[in-house]
């Protein structure tokens, strides 16, 4: 019962969030920033203090094969939400793949913590409801930064709740889920060690570097890897709608 | 008589052929094999060069297969008009130095990468897209795709680099207009030095470690 009030708020929140936005239409618009840059800031603190230095010990210390289980582990856990999404967005192939790799991994890969699946050549693909949300037509309703989370959308935001109940963690007691999840955090911290030293050696203002990078990334995931308008006729100086891909 | 009349169209045939590939002008993928070739080099030769020897090799090959004038005013957005000639000409200058120094930072060391053509598709008579892969010495791929446009001389050259669906354009695009905005030219252009010394620091304090982490 309480799921399913869950559930609707969801989706509630995102179709008025959205309505009125048109597909594709980001620019620089950022009607959120300025909470947005408060938020970044105090994100970029804790990561700075604690979460970051945490990562990085747990990095050097953890073999690569014990980290590489840990990440196995949880996407698959968090695989049923990419199953669900492949069938919302119509792809019923990509579903029965989907299906057949959750269940191999889980079973044959030990829990997930072996991505048999991968070495038997099958795809990990990657969707959610923020995806599926974009496929139906939705823009981005409007950038979020989220705290600790970091970069998010009106758009992309539900899949937090939608995700969460599809994940089998969620109904095991809390006394296991929360170690669980810092666990989680942590691996994932780690895996962008590189991709956040890189963009903190190259950015000018890494607010917006990383408000456009997501915004790429999601229309990249949105299409899977071919985004609309690739001509270069969008480039147009000075002004005027910048769409390159 | 027929003979003559088929050598007459056979080299009519030609000289029509080749009238054609003249036209065509020089092929797009040129100036982005142009440039990896050069990356390629001063990878081999990282060590011996150190940063000011990359920096100083891979100039000239940046700054000629990019057009950086035309990649500034992009990247500038609305606040190019409103900027004075003195103003345009001083960041496109801090902004091409800033790119050559990023690759002479970047690449630096050599551990058996090489670079793959994947597509070339010219889009109209100006525009062109070059698909390319950087392929790491462990195997792993970096797809890059290059954007060029022709110049006013009708050169092609790179616009934009799209590296693992990033589009490097977009981002600086975002972050300088987010800049000018909030800060002004004389800030952004104090970021732009500031980036441009801290590369120049890093290089002369990592002479000698050689390694690819960078990229």
């Amino acid at each position: 019962m309480g799921i399913h009030k869950i559930l609707a708020a969801a989706l509630a929140l995102s179709t008025v969030g959205l309505s009125g936005c048109t597909m594709g239409s980001k620019e620089d618009k950022d009607p959120l920033e300025g909470v947005n840059r408060v938020v970044y800031d105090v994100n970029d603190t804790l990561d700075k203090a604690l979460i970051k230095p945490v990562a990085k010990v747990y990095s050097k210390v953890t073999p690569k094969g014990v980290r590489m289980g840990v990440t196995n582990f949880f996407d698959n856990v968090s695989y049923l939400n990419v199953i669900v999404n492949d069938l919302l967005q119509g792809k019923f192939r990509q579903a029965g793949h989907d299906t057949g790799r959750f269940l191999l991994n889980s079973t044959v890969g030990f829990g997930g913590l072996f991505d048999v699946a991968g070495y038997s050549g099958m795809v990990k693909n990657d969707e959610d409801f923020g995806q599926t949300l974009g496929k139906w037509g939705f823009g981005e309703g409007a950038y979020l930064v989220l705290p600790i989370r970091g970069p998010n959308s009106l758009r992309d935001a539900p899949d937090l709740a939608t995700s969460w109940l599809l994940n089998p963690l969620t109904y095991v007691s809390s006394g296991v889920t929360i170690p669980l999840a810092i666990l989680s955090g942590v691996n994932e911290r780690a895996n962008y060690l590189e991709a956040t030293r890189i963009r903190d050696e190259a950015a000018l203002d890494p607010y917006s570097f990383t408000r456009e990078a997501y915004r790429q990334n999601r229309e990249y995931k949105i299409y899977d890897g071919n985004p609309p308008n690739q001509d270069l006729e969008y480039i147009e100086e000075p002004e005027g709608v910048l769409k390159v891909y | 008589m027929r003979t003559i009349r088929r050598l007459i169209a056979a080299v009519a045939l030609v000289f029509a052929f080749s009238g054609a590939l003249a036209a065509d002008g020089a092929d797009p993928a040129a100036p982005v094999a142009e440039l990896h070739d050069a990356l390629l080099d001063i990878m081999k030769r990282a060590e011996a060069l150190g940063y000011q020897g990359r920096f100083a090799a891979i100039e000239p090959v940046v700054n000629e297969t990019f057009d950086f004038p035309a990649i500034g005013r992009i990247v500038m957005g609305k606040h190019w008009a409103g900027l004075a000639e003195q103003e345009q000409k001083g960041f496109l200058e801090a902004f091409a130095r800033l790119s050559v120094a990023t690759y002479a930072s970047r690449f630096d060391g050599y551990d058996g990468e090489s670079f793959r053509t994947v597509a070339n598709e010219k889009q109209n008579e100006n525009n062109a897209l070059v698909k390319t892969e950087l392929v790491k010495g462990n195997g792993e791929t970096v797809s890059l795709n290059y954007q060029l446009r022709t110049d006013s001389n009708g050169k092609w050259r790179i616009l934009n680099v799209v590296a693992d669906g990033i589009s490097d354009l977009s981002l600086k695009r975002a972050e300088y207009t987010s800049i000018m905005s909030s800060d002004g030219y004389a800030a952004l252009m104090a970021k732009l030095n500031a980036k441009i010394a801290q590369y120049e620091a890093d290089g002369a304090a990592t002479a000698g470690s050689g390694s690819t982490s960078k990229q």
